[in-house]
């Protein structure tokens, strides 16, 4: 890394490094431009460079902070003729300082002084510049430099192995932090980093199985089946007796959920990490509205009449620290033991351990008459990676359903006049990128309908006659009758009468289900369904 | 060391000045004069500006900075009643500064001046000079604030106008020369700036009766004033829009 007095590194060498970078389609030598550009900086500019690289602006738990609305941008691009006093040739600092001070930027006048920063910042950049900083701030992902190859940049540059980095990064969850770190640190400080109790960790994720058979096909007879249920995932920490608690999202939730938190308290196994599920109950113990559940996440006031009204019973299925020790490399089957020491059995969530396939059946068909959505099927060797979404779990729903991303949505007629009604749904790939697979217009009431219109304006990114486009953050749960092979989309898929069957507040666009998981759906449909021969 | 007494209407004509463009500012001290040179957010707007040892009650200085939030002066300000004076004593140990006003005393924790540097003040060759009384400016912008979000200044050799045009309306501020202080303007010049910073400027200007303006082609204006009772001086820079066909 060069020395402090050096100069400092220019918005135009990163837009060169990108351009290079997509010229190429050599991993090796993506990553050999990576290391040398990455060596090159400044200490303070490597998260910022990062990020940008990646297509961000701000590192993920501050994403949202920037708060910049369609019509702010607009206007700023608008009147991107205002000169400058200073011109001076953008930095990556500058860039980054300027994308904080619009974060920190709150209260009277803000619009306008967003806007007044962001115009600076246009008026500064060349038309290229502009254009990177445009897509960064829109959330574009389709831009830029992907995970893998920066994290094996980062091992090359740090001549570390590439599982240390990738590690690494899962505990910190922040890839413009990891950089920093192994870039001033090495590898020593990247083997420092750990999960650290108070600070919340992404959870791990789960792929889609078709049935309960294909969880046996894939972990083996020895597999775990744990009732899937209708809730919300949380994380409770607890350090020095004090607790946490954060939401999926990992919004601290601690004040709204004062039952957990006290029965948090009375867990055993000192300093602790564990995970588990909330759902909403009625007076007989019956799991209520996903709405109702979503309801006490929001509610901060008056709690306690809230916690009345809407019940709360929490699920417990993983631990990641039990005693202080750190759990996430011991397998499954170790960290339930662990778990299920500490706390009380009726706070585990039902599960059945190395059953038959016939056994399976009939605890899926329990849980699902219960009222929960299915079954979470878990291979019984496997460690913990948070933040990874893998075959280890598998997810086995009753319903056909698929949680999607609204990406863009349509100006409604008739009836539904004044409102985005039509919406475009589309699933991920592993890159981030978003495939469309279909619309719908149905499942939402008037009310979701009109509340749905005011959240999706603000996530408006460009209109078009009819359409207009959104960053995909609003994620909602679709049930459909079949998948379709499509030529209309490019994604190669549509869904067959897509309904809406749930809000997922609680999810945000990352956990939206891949297109990998439809490409085995489509597949599996063929199983029970027969295929036309052509 | 600083050590000074001052009266709220001056401190509070100091702050207007300042706290138009930013919300914090690195108060550059000396035994004579104190003065702040700072530049905007987005880099569109600067002010350079000083006020003499004679616009306080008493002060008592070496050289030295003081990193102020310039909000929490404001919060004082409110406390004061017209006529009274503020005092103002640097705690060099716990780097406070420590305000009373009337009975009431406020620690002030200082802000870090380690990242606030003095920026540079452009050279600038602007030939057009107008100077004017700053009620007839007011009068202009408040005709023009509901018009548009931008306006220009034109310099002539028979006078100066402010126009502001929007989308449907108009308007236009004539002021031929005899209505002006002075005008050295050889060939006519026009410049177009963002309203919102060009009104917040001169709103700010409060204690001021007239204003000097140097104003060139599609250039930066210079506004150069006094204030504090001629004790204060400062000059606004103020970027232009660059008008594109």
């Amino acid at each position: 890394m060069s020395s402090a007095e050096g100069s400092k590194t220019s918005l135009r060498e990163l837009l060169q490094v990108s351009k290079s970078l997509k010229r190429t389609r050599s991993r090796l030598e993506k990553r050999r431009i990576l290391v040398q550009f990455l060596s090159g900086l400044r200490p303070e500019e490597v998260s910022p460079a990062v990020l940008l690289l990646t297509g961000k602006v701000l590192p993920e738990s501050k994403r949202r902070a920037l708060n910049v609305g369609w019509a702010t941008l607009s206007k700023a691009l608008e009147s991107s003729s205002q000169a400058t006093l200073l011109s001076k040739e953008l930095t990556i600092s500058h860039v980054f300082e300027t994308f904080q001070e619009i974060a920190r930027t709150h209260g009277r006048d803000s619009v306008s002084r967003k806007r007044r920063l962001l115009q600076a910042l246009f008026a500064q950049a060349a038309e290229d510049e502009r254009d990177l900083l445009l897509r960064s701030i829109m959330g574009e992902m389709r831009i830029g430099v992907k995970e893998g190859v920066l994290l094996e940049a980062l091992a090359d540059a740090v001549r570390a192995k590439p599982e240390l980095v990738r590690r690494a990064n899962m505990f910190m969850g922040d890839l413009g932090r990891t950089a920093y770190v192994a870039l001033t640190e090495g590898v020593s400080g990247l083997k420092n980093q750990s999960l650290e109790l108070f600070t919340p960790i992404k959870p791990m994720m789960a792929e889609m199985a078709d049935g309960v058979e294909e969880a046996f096909r894939e972990h083996g007879e020895g597999l775990a089946l744990e009732y899937k249920l209708d809730g919300a995932r949380i994380q409770i920490h607890r350090r020095g007796g004090r607790v946490k608690i954060f939401s999926r999202r990992l919004k601290e939730v601690t004040r709204s959920l004062p039952e957990i938190l006290a029965l948090a308290q009375d867990f055993s196994g000192g300093d602790l990490l564990v995970e588990g599920e909330v759902v909403a109950v009625d007076d007989a113990n019956r799991p209520l509205p996903f709405q109702d559940l979503m309801r006490r996440f929001r509610r901060v006031h008056e709690v306690e009449a809230a916690a009345e009204e809407i019940p709360l019973r929490l699920y417990l299925f993983d631990t990641l620290v039990m005693k202080g020790a750190l759990l996430i490399d011991q397998p499954y089957e170790a960290r339930w033991k662990a778990l299920a020491e500490a706390v009380p059995v009726e706070l585990l969530v039902p599960r059945l351990l190395r059953p038959t396939l016939e056994e399976g059946m009939a605890f899926f068909q329990a849980a699902v008459d219960a009222g929960h959505e299915g079954l979470m099927a878990k291979d019984p060797g496997s460690p913990y990676t948070p933040g990874k979404r893998g075959k280890r779990w598998l997810k086995v729903k009753l319903a056909e359903t698929l949680d999607v991303a609204i990406i863009a949505a349509e100006w409604g007629h008739g009836r539904r006049e004044g409102w985005l009604s039509n919406y475009h749904l589309a699933v991920r790939d592993e890159e981030g990128n978003f495939h469309m697979i279909g619309k719908t217009f149905k499942g939402l009431t008037d009310e979701e309908f009109g509340k749905m219109t005011r959240r999706l304006l603000e996530l408006k990114v460009a209109e078009r006659p009819y359409v207009v486009d959104i960053r995909p953050e609003v994620v909602v749960e679709v049930a459909y009758n079949e998948i379709q092979k499509s030529s209309h989309y490019p994604s190669g898929f549509a869904l067959r009468f897509a309904r809406i069957t749930r809000i997922r507040d609680d999810l945000s666009s990352e956990d939206v289900d891949t297109i990998e998981s439809l490409r085995t759906l489509y597949a599996k449909q063929f199983e029970r369904k027969g295929r036309l021969r052509r | 060391m600083f050590s000074a007494k001052i009266k709220s209407e001056v401190l509070r004509e100091i702050t207007d000045v300042i706290s138009t463009l930013v919300d914090e500012a690195k108060f550059n001290i000396s035994p004579d004069s104190l003065s702040v040179r700072a530049v905007d957010p987005a880099h569109v707007a600067m002010v350079d500006m000083s006020v003499d040892k004679a616009a306080f009650e008493e002060y008592k200085a070496d050289e030295g900075e003081l990193g102020i939030d310039l909000d929490k002066i404001k919060e004082v300000l409110r406390l004061a009643r017209s006529g009274d004076v503020i005092s103002l004593d640097h705690d060099e140990d716990r780097n406070r500064l420590v305000v009373h006003v009337g009975n009431i005393t406020r620690q002030m924790s200082l802000v870090d001046t380690a990242g606030m540097s003095d920026p540079k003040v452009p050279n600038l060759d602007l030939p057009a000079k107008i100077v004017l009384r700053t009620n007839e400016m007011r009068q202009g912008i408040k005709a023009s604030e509901s018009v548009s979000d931008h306006i220009a200044l034109v310099a002539h050799s028979d006078g100066f106008e402010m126009i502001s045009e929007g989308d449907a309306d108009t308007v236009r501020l004539d002021l031929p020369k005899d209505l002006l202080d002075e005008l050295q303007c050889k060939e006519k010049v026009r410049s177009l700036f963002p309203l919102d910073y060009f009104s917040n400027m001169v709103k700010a200007i409060s204690g001021t009766s007239t204003l000097t303006i140097h104003l060139g082609n599609d250039y930066p204006v210079r506004m150069e004033f006094t204030f504090a009772g001629e004790n204060g001086r400062a000059t606004y820079l103020l970027a232009p829009r660059i008008e594109s066909e």
